[in-house]
């Protein structure tokens, strides 16, 4: 390998680790701080990457977009975002004004009155877009909203949160055992959906032409400048994450995980602490699926393989550490460079051509011919296997992990 | 009414035969081992390849590999009992659960590894309906299926009511403590369950490879159905899981009844999802399941 090469598999190296990091982030404020078992990461993840993929994707058939979607002068989409935010909006300030006094009850009525209309209108209007394009051209329904990749990040990151409300609040008083059965449900339904909603994500074709972030740069700094974003992107996550757990909410979280039944005789409310954790660790899957869509440019439903999306990310948390937020990221970088370590193996194989081993010793004057190229793709087999038994020899030998969790020290406590 | 039988029911039967194999399984080790097993599916997958060797081997028919299955499950069973669970028995089940999914990841990748991720059937060529049973129209793989499934559910019900080992095995699964201060050995029926449970998945992965074909996610695409069927009969009820299995199985097949018009109620795609709704409708409104299993 010559040396640009080897930057540049470093870079894509790198980034994809990064991306995993903000997936074990989530991860880890799911389990590691709140013992809440989520099996059902890639769920999330597929959420939030076809929803950025599909709003940023360029349309398909710019005419046809254009004579469809437009209202009063404006795009389509403007407007049922702002039908989103007005309804978010209106529906906050009557949440809150359901914490004030009785006499506010009328107001609170209104608010949300005026929240679920704009709700309806606006995704009404949302529907009759994607209807208006599909019928403009068949193949329109996959993506062509051009929106600018940030609101697509957040938008993914929304889109999975709400998901993840919506199963948190049927799923979340469930035992861990039944959780984990049922996150796994979702995620595979959601895979369902992907593969067979076909005008809306492609079906197994997927979506194509996602944008990548500074993909107009020359060969190597283009590649360089998206890992130090996806670097950035960690930091911030890993920050705000430190933050989560240092506050009082991470004692309460914590309190809840190791002692539910003192937790909630101190008066926390269980379910309302467990469904905030739940749908904020799936908002930053939805995230990092979104930043793989863009990272890998099409989007199939063969990227939100639970193999990739929820086992992998959880073998990082327990070989970095659950609990510390600086282990999630640790695990993520050890376990996709081992993961890709035997890529290269496989690589060198690929080049040996045909081996011969002569069977002498069993009596029998043949000999064994083994074709590298399929062995080489055996073994790229063979890390799903030591993945597996790294998840099984840790969790056996080293429970804690890489790093170990160490709960910020209380105020009074000697350190 | 003829055709309704043909196209609905009597899939619908069949495959629910093969979920109810594995969800005796699934539903005995939730309610013996405490925990959900979540590598239940790939060992029904590594029971489907033994078979597949088995046959390419001698050129034996399917039904002929079935108890080579049945031992190699077995051994792969005890031997992961062995050396990655049973170190867990004191600690929290939830760990159990995340080794579990190591356990589905080294297996699948034992079977990609040797078998490759070809699909491939155990006979080739199309099987004829038979032709005494009309109007019905019957596959004799798919009577295979359902006669096999069933002498095994006798086989069970026999070992489970007739022989000492399974009366311990209902004792424990209805309460672990009571049954342990009664004098039952725990690691005894501990083995005996993961026999039976790798027996009823090595069969169910072989019955679902002679319905369709030998593919490295057969059990993994299953595992869903498989714990809604334990679910739905209730958790440690092998007859309830069995009935499960039957239920989820028609259910499935119904769904994609026309109903209304000529478009299926739900499309075929989503299928796996009907499997799914039942199974929240349960753990929300019942979690104790159709024959009122113990909850964790």
């Amino acid at each position: 390998l010559e040396l640009g090469g080897l930057l540049l598999y470093f870079t894509s190296l790198l980034t994809v680790a990064g991306i995993y990091a903000v997936i074990a982030l989530g991860l880890n404020l799911n389990w590691g701080m709140s013992g809440l078992f989520n099996v059902g990461i890639a769920g999330f993840f597929a959420v939030g990457a076809y929803v950025s993929a599909l709003l940023t994707a360029r349309p398909v058939d710019a005419e046809a977009y254009a004579e469809a979607a437009v209202f009063l002068g404006q795009p389509a989409p403007v407007w049922w975002f702002a039908g989103a935010l007005v309804s978010a909006g209106a529906a906050w300030a009557g949440l809150r004004a359901r914490r004030g006094l009785p006499h506010r009850e009328a107001a609170e009525r209104g608010l949300l009155a005026l929240a679920v209309l704009a709700a309806v209108a606006s995704l009404g209007a949302a529907a009759m877009t994607l209807r208006e394009l599909t019928l403009a051209s068949p193949r329109a329904g996959v993506g062509g909203l051009g929106l600018p990749m940030p609101i697509g990040w957040v938008m993914a990151a929304a889109a999975a949160a709400l998901v993840a409300w919506a199963v948190g609040r049927i799923c979340l008083r469930l035992r861990s055992d039944y959780l984990a059965i049922a996150t796994i449900g979702v995620a595979e339904i959601i895979r369902l959906v992907a593969l067979n909603f076909e005008r809306l994500t492609g079906g197994a074709v997927g979506v194509r032409g996602i944008a990548r972030p500074f993909e107009g740069m020359a060969r190597p700094w283009g590649e360089i400048a998206l890992m130090l974003l996806v670097f950035a992107i960690v930091t911030a996550v890993y920050a705000f994450m430190q933050r989560a757990r240092n506050s009082p909410w991470g004692r309460v979280m914590r309190a809840i995980r190791d002692n539910e039944t003192a937790a909630a005789a101190m008066g926390k409310d269980v379910e309302a602490f467990r469904l905030q954790a739940f749908v904020i660790g799936a908002a930053f899957m939805g995230l990092g699926g979104a930043l793989t869509a863009h990272y890998l440019k099409i989007l199939t439903p063969e990227a939100t393989e639970p193999l990739y999306a929820t086992f992998l990310v959880w073998v990082m948390l327990i070989v970095g550490g659950s609990g510390n937020n600086r282990g999630a990221i640790l695990g993520a970088v050890v376990v996709w460079i081992i993961w890709n370590a035997t890529e290269l193996l496989s690589g060198y194989l690929q080049g040996l051509g045909r081996i011969r081993i002569p069977l002498e010793l069993l009596g029998r004057p043949d000999e064994l011919v083994i074709d590298s190229v399929q062995l080489a793709l055996r073994i790229a087999y063979l890390r799903m296997f030591l993945v597996g038994l790294l998840l099984v020899i840790v969790l056996q030998r080293f429970p804690g992990g890489l790093l170990r969790e160490r709960p910020p020290r209380l105020a009074g406590e000697r350190g | 009414m003829i055709d309704f039988a043909n196209e609905y029911l009597i899939p619908g039967l069949v495959l629910g035969s093969i979920y109810a194999l594995g969800a005796v399984g699934v539903s005995m080790i939730f309610a013996i081992l405490r925990f959900a097993h979540f590598a239940h599916g790939d060992l029904m997958t590594f029971g489907a390849y033994v078979a597949f060797a088995v046959v390419v081997a001698f050129g034996w028919p399917p039904l002929a590999a079935l108890p080579f299955a049945m031992l190699g499950t077995i051994v792969a069973a005890l031997a992961i009992d062995r050396y990655v669970y049973r170190p867990f028995r004191r600690s929290r089940p939830i760990v159990v659960v995340i080794a579990s999914f190591g356990v589905a990841l080294m297996i699948r990748a034992v079977v990609m590894l040797v078998w490759g991720v070809q699909p491939e059937p155990y006979q080739t060529g199309i099987q004829p309906p038979l032709e005494t049973l009309d109007p019905l129209r019957i596959q004799s793989k798919h009577l295979v299926i359902f006669g096999t499934a069933i002498a095994l559910v006798a086989a069970l019900h026999v070992l489970l009511t007739r022989t000492k080992t399974g009366k311990a095995m209902r004792a424990m699964s209805d309460d672990a403590d009571l049954a342990r201060i009664t004098g039952i050995g725990t690691e005894r029926v501990i083995a005996w369950t993961w026999v039976v449970g790798a027996v009823l998945a090595g069969a169910a992965g072989v019955l679902t490879a002679i319905d369709t074909q030998v593919k490295h996610t057969l059990g993994w695409d299953l595992l869903l159905p498989l714990f809604a069927a334990a679910i739905l009969g209730g958790l440690g009820r092998p007859y309830g899981a069995i009935l499960g299995g039957f239920v989820i199985g028609v259910v499935e097949e119904l769904s994609t009844y026309p109903l209304f018009g000529d478009d299926p109620l739900v499309s075929p795609g989503y299928k796996t999802g009907v499997a799914f709704a039942i199974m929240i409708v349960m753990l929300i409104w019942r979690p104790q399941g159709l024959l009122r299993g113990r909850l964790l």
